[in-house]
């Protein structure tokens, strides 16, 4: 990848991957739907993923699975909020750059 | 090493987090090996590189410090250079520095041409100044072997006017008219070297106090 990924979109990504399923999901599946569109390690995620438990965007809960206790994520309201103030950003944010690149009218 | 192992090794690493965040670590890792299913164990093991690197990472995290992993990996934005909007200060310091720049430049490109067009320049002003002085010194000699000239002939003139009377008094005649010219000459010569040089010497302070105002000027504005 050419254009690298900063901290905010990393948490702007996990949190759109994570508000896609109403009943949480698991690290490893998270980081598989991250992987769809950002090459990341396997050992990225979980730092990520504990400092937005921390801020309170995302929560914890823990599932019987296949005989094991299997810990689930899944967004707050607050993560919620967080992930639209995202989505606004970057729809500015990828506007402008698209523009740019693609000669539309630049105001 | 498989598993068990980095799990063990990680859980070591990890004794100086609270036990929450130890579990909750441990956790992850152990619920990540599950769902990616024993055939790929190996190869996330290789993936995630040292318990040791990935206890530093936890360790990072948990500290709450300005390090943080993104793709590129771990990377302390303390560092990176946020957007910041220049300020106006730093436009102004960065015309200073152009200006500053641009006659560093200017006076390494002129110091080939302008040094020895200075020193061709200089040399040219001497070589008048010389020439010139050469000239007056030499009318001055001339005026005064002129006068010496007179004074011998007149003698000789006086010494001859019993031999042959004719040749005499013109030898005398010739001598004191030359005499007279050489003295004028002289006196003529001596009082323009007093009113020159001093002129000359003020002509030259002039010019380079001219030079040096310019040089002012230029600099102030």
């Amino acid at each position: 990848m050419v254009f690298n990924t900063g901290a905010a979109l990393l948490d702007a990504v996990v949190l759109a991957v994570v508000s896609k399923e109403n009943e949480g999901t698991y690290g490893y599946k998270i980081t598989q739907d991250v992987r769809k569109a950002i090459d990341i390690s396997e050992s990225t995620l979980y730092p990520v993923l504990r400092r937005l438990q921390k801020d309170e965007c995302l929560e914890v809960y823990d599932m019987q699975f296949d005989g094991r206790n299997r810990r689930y994520y899944k967004l707050t309201e607050k993560g919620m909020a967080q992930l639209n103030l995202y989505r606004v950003e970057w729809k500015n944010y990828s506007t402008k750059i698209s523009e740019m690149f693609e000669g539309g009218a630049l105001a | 090493m498989n598993r068990e192992e980095f799990m063990r090794q990680l859980d070591i690493l990890l004794i100086s987090l609270p036990k929450e965040e130890r579990e909750a670590a441990l956790q992850y890792y152990n619920d990540y090996f599950d769902d990616a299913g024993a055939e790929k164990e190996e190869a996330i093991i290789a993936e995630l590189g040292s318990p040791e690197e990935i206890a530093a990472v936890i360790r990072a995290g948990y500290a709450g410090d300005k390090a943080e992993y993104s793709e590129r990996g771990y990377q302390d934005t303390r560092f990176e250079r946020m957007d910041v909007p220049i300020r106006r200060e730093d436009v102004r310091g960065n015309k200073w520095s152009r200006i500053l720049l641009w006659l560093l430049v200017i006076v390494f490109i002129g110091i080939p041409i302008i040094l020895p067009l200075a020193l061709a320049g200089i040399a040219v002003a001497a070589s008048f100044v010389i020439a010139t002085v050469a000239l007056a010194a030499g009318i001055f000699i001339t005026m005064v072997a002129l006068a010496v000239t007179g004074v011998v002939l007149t003698v000789v003139g006086i010494s001859q006017i019993f031999h042959m009377v004719t040749v005499g008094l013109m030898l005398m005649g010739s001598g004191l008219i030359l005499t007279v010219i050489g003295m004028v000459g002289t006196v003529v010569m001596a009082k323009l070297a007093i009113a020159a040089i001093p002129a000359m010497v003020r002509f030259f302070v002039r010019i380079c106090q001219k030079m040096l105002e310019r040089f002012r000027e230029k600099v102030v504005a």
